[in-house]
C-alpha cells in the first residue's frame, strides 16, 4: 500500500504542478473578449525581425505601459498562430485547467490518508516485534541496556588510574553506546509515537536529549583529557538516562 | 584518575581567548565576505572555517583550547559573519534606486538599527525552539554535524583526522579549477578547454558540468551537475531525505518545464535553451515558495504538542527533574530581547515610514536636496522643495495626486488609512511575527537539507510590506527586508550552532547568551563596509553601486526586479497560493515537512541541486554496501573535508579580491562582467554549512 500512495502522490503532485501555471496562461480565445481586458505579462507571438533575428510580436517588456488584450491586440496574435498568452490577472473562470488541478489535489489528499493507514500499520508491527520475544530491542530495553553499560563504563574507569587510558575507554564505549542503543531507540520514533504521542514522545525526547548531550559533554572532555569534567557528566548523564527510563513507563 | 590535592582546572568553554579571537575572525570573514558578496553574488557561512582556525589557534598555537571552547568561538565567528548575507540581499536596493546613504544619515543607522533588531529577534525567538528542533525532531543540519565532526577529531582518532584531511584535500583540488575564470580572467575559465569546454560547444563549463549537452538531451530540460565539493558534501551528510530535495528539483526543471516548452506556455519566440531561466521565474520560483510556505504551515501544525511541550519544559526548568530545561536561556530573558528588538523595528519603520516617498518635488519635477515641507496622501508622506510647491500640490485635484503617485509606482497600500504611528506599529508585529515564522522555516530548512531559502523569504517580506504599506513603500519595504534576512540567516546559524553544540556536548545556554551578545557586531561591521564601498565606487564611478561599478550587488538587482514587478502588478499570488495548497497537502502523509523539501528545491537552481543528490545516492550506496555505521563514521570527516575545503579556499579567494593591486582594473571589470548575471536571471540559495551558511547567487 505504501508504495501506491507514494506513486498516488508523486503523480498527483507532478499533475498540479504542470496544471497550476496555466492560471495565468489561459486560451488566447477565453480572454480575447473580457471587459476590462487582460493585460499580458510576458512576450507573445513569434516574428523575424529585418536583421532576421526572432522576435516576439508583443512584448510587454519593450512597449510602454501595459499591453492589454483589446481586439486589435488579440487579432495581431491570432494572426502569429498565438494559442495561449501569460497574463498578469487569475481568473478561475478562464482557467482550463482547473478541474486537473483539484483533482490532482484530490489526489494528495488519497494518497496522504492511504499513507497514514500504512503507516498505522507498520507501527502496530513494529511494535509487535519489539521487547519481550520480539526480534528487536523496544525502546524501553535500549534505555536500560545503554543506562547499564554507561553504569559499568564509569565503575570501570574509576578502577583505572592512567588518564590517557581512561579517555580512551571512554571514548570507545561512548561510541559503542551511540551505535549500539541510542540510533536505534532514534530510530523507534514512530512506534514511540504511536505509543505516547506527540506530546508524551516530546517528553521522552527532551530528557533523552538531556542524557544524550551530557554523554556528548563526556566524550569531549574525554577527548581533551578533562577527566574531572568527563566523569561528571557521565554521573549526570546515566541520571538523566534513569528520568527518560521513568517517562517511558509512565 | 590520578588522585591529588591539586583541584584541576576549569573545563575550558567560555574564554575570553575564544571570544576575543571569534571577535577577529567573525568580523574579518564578514568584511571580506560582504564585498565578495556585493561583488560576485556568493557569501559564505563562517563555522566551519571558524572551527578549523579555531582549532589551529587554540589548540595548535596557544595550546589550551578544548573542543568545547573551539565551540564557543565557531559560534561567535559564525554569528558575526551570517549576518552579511542579509544585509546584501536588502540594502543595496536603496543604493540601487537612488537613495544617498552616508556615516552621518540618519537613514544609514536606523537601517543598521533595523539590521541590528533584526539579529537580536532571530536569535531570541528560536531559542524556544531549539529542543523541538533539535531534542524532539532530531533535525540533522548536515553542515554542523560536519563542524562537530571537526571539533571532535581530536578524539576520533588519527585515522579520522586523516580521512577528515583527505576530504579538505580533494575539495580544495576540486573547487579550486572553478575559480580559474574569476581569478585569473575569462579566458583561464575551463570553459575554454579545447574540445570539451562549454566555449568549444562542449560541455564543461567554468563550474558545471552539462551533461544533456554530452549527451545531447533537448537544451530545454537542464541536466547541469555544478562541480560543488560542498554540494556533494551536503548531500552525502543529508542522505536519503535529500532525495525529496532532488524530486523537487527533478520536478521543476525536467518535467514542468519542457512541458511548458512543449504545450506552448512558454513566449513563441524562446530558444529552447532560455526556457529553465524563464520556467524559473514564471513557474519555479512562485510554486516552489508556495510549496514552501504550504509545507512548512502544516510543519509547524503538526509540531504544535511538540512546540507547546519544548516551551512547557524551558518555562519550568526548575521544576522538572533531569529535564534539558535548566539548560536553557529562561523565556523572560528571550522576551526582553523580543521586546527589545520590537522596539528597534518600530523606531525604524516609524521614521523611515514617514520619509518622503519621492525624491523629485512633483511640482517642479527638480531633486529634493532638503526637504522643507511635506504633506500626507494616501498613506503616503510626499517631500517638497519649497512651501511655494507644497502648497501648490494641496491645490491639486485628487486625479492628479493619483496620476503623481501612478508615476512613482505608489499604489494606496491595505493600511493606507491607519495612522502613521499605528501604521508603524502594525508593521513592527507583523514584521516580527513574519520573522518568527520565516526563522521557523529557514531552520527547518537547514536543519533537513542544508539549503536555505533566504531569497525566497525576503521576496515575501518585501511584498508582504508593500502590500500593507503601498507599493511605493520601498524604502520601508527594504528596512523590514533587511531586519527579516538578517534575523532569519541568524535563526538558521544560531539553530546549526545548537546542533553542532548538542553534537559535542555544550550547554545551549553558554551559546545562546554569546551568540546574543555579540550578535549585534556582524550587522555593523557589514554596514560600515557596505558604505566604504559605496564611498569609494561614488568617488570612482558617480555611483554607489550596481552593473557599472565592480560591486554589481546582482542579489539586490534581483530583489529590485521583484518590488519592479509587484509595482507592475506582475506577481502571480494565485500561483503561490496553489504551491502552498499543494505543500499542505503533501504534508498530511506521513511526513509533515515534505512540501518544504520539494518546495524549496523547486525554485533553486538545478546545478546545485543535482550535485547534492549525487552526495545523498552516494550515502545510500554507501551505507548499503559498508553498513550504516561505517558510512557515518567515516563518511561524516570526509565530507566534512570537502566542505571545509571549498570553504577555505573560497574565504582566501575572498581576501584576495579584496587586495588592491596594481594593473588589475580591467581584469576586474571583465571579472564582474562574467560573473553577474542579469537580476532577473538570478536565483540565490543560501547553503548553510553547518551554521556556516554558503549564499551562492547564480543564473539559473
Amino acid at each position: 500500500m505504501k508504495a501506491a500512495a507514494s506513486v498516488l502522490i508523486m503523480v498527483a503532485l507532478v499533475v498540479g504542478v504542470i496544471a497550476g501555471p496555466t492560471a495565468y496562461v489561459p486560451k488566447l480565445d477565453n480572454v480575447a473578449d473580457a471587459d476590462p481586458p487582460f493585460t499580458l505579462n510576458a512576450p507573445s507571438g513569434a516574428m523575424e525581425n529585418e536583421e532576421g533575428d526572432t522576435v516576439p510580436v508583443l512584448d510587454p517588456g519593450a512597449a510602454e505601459g501595459d499591453i492589454l488584450l483589446t481586439p486589435d491586440n488579440v487579432e495581431v496574435l491570432r494572426a502569429a498562430g498565438v494559442e495561449r498568452v501569460r497574463v498578469k490577472e487569475f481568473s478561475f473562470e478562464n482557467w482550463d485547467y482547473k478541474f486537473v488541478f483539484i483533482i490532482s489535489a484530490i489526489g494528495l489528499i488519497l494518497g496522504a490518508m492511504m499513507l497514514r493507514v500504512d503507516a498505522r500499520k507498520h507501527i502496530a508491527a513494529q511494535t509487535a516485534a519489539m521487547g519481550e520475544g520480539g526480534t528487536s530491542k523496544s525502546p524501553k530495553q535500549l534505555l536500560n541496556e545503554a543506562h547499564d553499560r554507561v553504569k559499568l563504563l564509569l565503575e570501570k574507569v574509576r578502577t583505572e588510574s592512567n588518564d590517557e587510558l581512561q579517555s580512551t575507554m571512554i571514548i570507545a564505549e561512548l561510541d559503542d553506546i551511540r551505535h549500539e542503543y541510542f540510533d536505534p531507540f532514534v530510530e523507534a520514533r514512530p512506534v514511540l509515537i504511536g505509543s505516547y504521542g506527540i506530546s508524551g514522545f516530546a517528553q521522552i525526547m527532551d530528557r533523552f536529549a538531556g542524557a544524550e548531550r551530557q554523554l556528548n559533554r563526556a566524550w569531549s572532555a574525554a577527548a581533551d583529557l578533562a577527566l574531572h569534567e568527563s566523569l561528571p557528566c557521565l554521573e549526570e548523564g546515566i541520571r538523566r538516562l534513569e528520568i527518560a527510563v521513568e517517562r517511558l513507563d509512565a | 584518575m590520578s588522585d591529588s590535592n591539586v583541584s584541576p582546572p576549569k573545563y575550558r568553554e567560555v574564554t575570553l581567548t575564544a571570544i576575543i579571537f571569534a571577535i577577529i575572525i567573525g568580523i574579518v570573514m564578514n568584511a571580506a565576505i560582504t564585498y565578495a558578496g556585493l561583488k560576485i553574488g556568493f557569501t559564505l557561512g563562517g563555522s566551519a572555517i571558524a572551527a578549523v582556525l579555531g582549532f589551529g589557534v587554540l589548540r595548535g598555537v596557544l595550546r589550551k583550547g578544548s573542543i568545547l571552547e573551539t565551540n564557543i568561538a565557531q559560534t561567535v565567528a559564525s554569528a558575526i559573519n551570517t549576518s552579511n548575507s542579509g544585509v546584501i540581499f536588502t540594502v543595496p536596493v536603496l543604493l540601487l534606486i537612488g537613495y544617498k546613504l552616508t556615516i552621518d544619515s540618519a537613514d544609514f543607522w536606523l537601517i543598521t538599527l533595523a539590521c541590528v533588531g533584526g539579529a537580536f529577534l532571530g536569535t531570541a525567538f528560536i531559542i524556544p525552539l531549539r529542543k523541538q528542533m533539535l531534542d524532539i525532531e532530531r533535525l540533522r543540519f548536515p553542515t554542523a554535524t560536519a563542524v562537530a565532526s571537526i571539533l571532535k577529531s581530536p578524539g576520533a582518532g588519527s585515522a579520522k583526522a586523516v580521512v577528515l584531511l583527505i576530504g579538505l584535500a580533494i575539495g580544495a583540488l576540486i573547487y579550486f579549477p572553478t575559480q580559474f575564470a574569476t581569478l585569473f580572467g575569462e579566458s583561464a575559465g575551463l570553459s575554454q578547454i579545447p574540445g570539451i569546454g562549454a566555449a568549444n560547444g562542449g560541455f564543461l563549463g567554468d563550474d558545471s558540468v552539462n551533461v544533456g549537452s554530452l549527451f545531447g538531451l533537448p537544451a530545454q530540460i537542464e541536466v547541469i551537475f555544478a562541480i560543488a565539493p560542498f554540494a556533494l558534501g551536503a548531500g552525502y551528510l543529508t542522505g536519503r531525505a535529500g532525495l525529496y530535495v532532488l524530486a523537487g528539483g527533478v520536478i521543476s526543471y525536467w518535467i514542468l518545464n519542457p512541458v511548458a516548452f512543449s504545450m506552448g506556455w512558454t513566449p513563441e519566440h524562446l530558444p529552447a535553451a532560455d526556457v529553465p531561466s524563464y520556467g524559473f521565474q514564471a513557474f519555479n520560483r512562485p510554486l516552489g515558495i508556495g510549496l514552501l510556505l504550504g509545507g512548512a504551515m502544516m510543519g509547524i501544525l503538526f509540531a504544535l504538542p511538540a512546540i507547546k511541550e519544548a516551551i512547557k519544559s524551558i518555562g519550568a526548568a526548575s521544576k522538572i527533574a533531569g529535564g534539558g530545561g535548566a539548560d536553557e536561556l529562561g523565556l523572560k530573558t528571550l522576551g526582553a530581547a523580543a521586546i527589545a528588538a520590537l522596539i528597534f523595528l518600530f523606531l525604524a519603520a516609524a521614521v523611515v515610514g514617514n520619509k518622503p516617498v519621492n525624491l523629485d518635488d512633483p511640482i517642479t519635477g527638480t531633486t529634493i536636496e532638503d526637504v522643507v515641507a511635506s504633506e500626507t496622501y494616501e498613506g503616503y508622506t510626499i517631500g517638497f522643495e519649497s512651501e511655494e510647491t507644497a502648497a501648490t500640490w494641496v491645490d491639486w485635484t485628487d486625479e492628479q495626486r493619483l496620476d503623481y503617485l501612478d508615476t512613482l509606482n505608489a499604489k494606496r497600500g491595505l493600511l493606507a488609512s491607519i495612522p502613521p504611528l499605528v501604521r508603524a506599529g502594525i508593521i513592527a508585529v507583523i514584521g516580527a511575527l513574519w520573522i518568527w515564522f520565516a526563522g521557523i522555516i529557514i531552520a527547518q530548512c537547514t536543519g533537513m537539507t542544508d539549503w536555505s531559502p533566504i531569497s525566497g523569504m525576503a521576496l515575501l517580506t518585501v511584498v508582504l510590506v508593500l502590500l500593507l504599506a503601498g507599493s511605493g513603500a520601498v524604502v520601508g519595504a527594504v528596512l523590514i527586508g533587511a531586519a527579516l534576512c538578517v534575523a532569519i540567516t541568524l535563526a538558521a546559524d544560531m539553530m546549526a550552532d545548537m546542533k553542532t553544540g548538542y553534537l559535542v556536548g555544550a550547554i545551549p545556554k553558554r551559546q545562546q547568551k554569546v551568540e546574543l551578545a555579540f550578535v549585534s557586531i556582524g550587522p555593523l561591521v557589514c554596514m560600515l563596509t557596505v558604505l566604504l564601498i559605496a564611498s569609494a565606487n561614488t568617488q570612482q564611478y558617480g555611483v554607489p553601486m550596481g552593473p557599472e561599478t565592480p560591486t554589481g550587488a546582482p542579489q539586490a538587482q534581483a530583489l529590485q526586479a521583484v518590488i519592479t514587478g509587484v509595482q507592475g502588478g506582475e506577481m502571480p499570488y494565485a500561483l503561490y497560493g496553489f504551491g502552498a495548497l499543494l505543500g499542505g497537502l503533501l504534508g498530511l502523509g506521513s511526513f509533515s515537512g515534505l512540501g518544504v523539501l520539494i518546495g524549496l528545491s523547486m525554485y533553486l537552481p538545478f546545478i546545485y541541486i543535482s550535485t547534492y543528490g549525487i552526495g545523498c545516492i552516494a550515502q545510500m550506496i554507501v551505507a548499503k554496501v559498508k553498513g550504516k555505521n561505517w558510512a557515518e563514521d567515516w563518511g561524516v570527516p570526509f565530507c566534512a573535508g570537502l566542505i571545509v575545503g571549498e570553504s577555505l579556499l573560497a574565504l582566501s579567494f575572498s581576501l584576495w579580491q579584496i587586495i588592491p593591486r596594481g594593473g588589475d582594473e580591467e581584469a576586474t571589470d571583465e571579472t564582474q562582467a562574467h560573473v553577474a548575471p542579469a537580476p532577473d536571471q538570478v536565483a540565490w540559495i543560501e547553503l548553510d554549512f553547518q551554521d556556516t551558511p554558503l549564499t551562492v547567487v547564480m543564473s539559473s
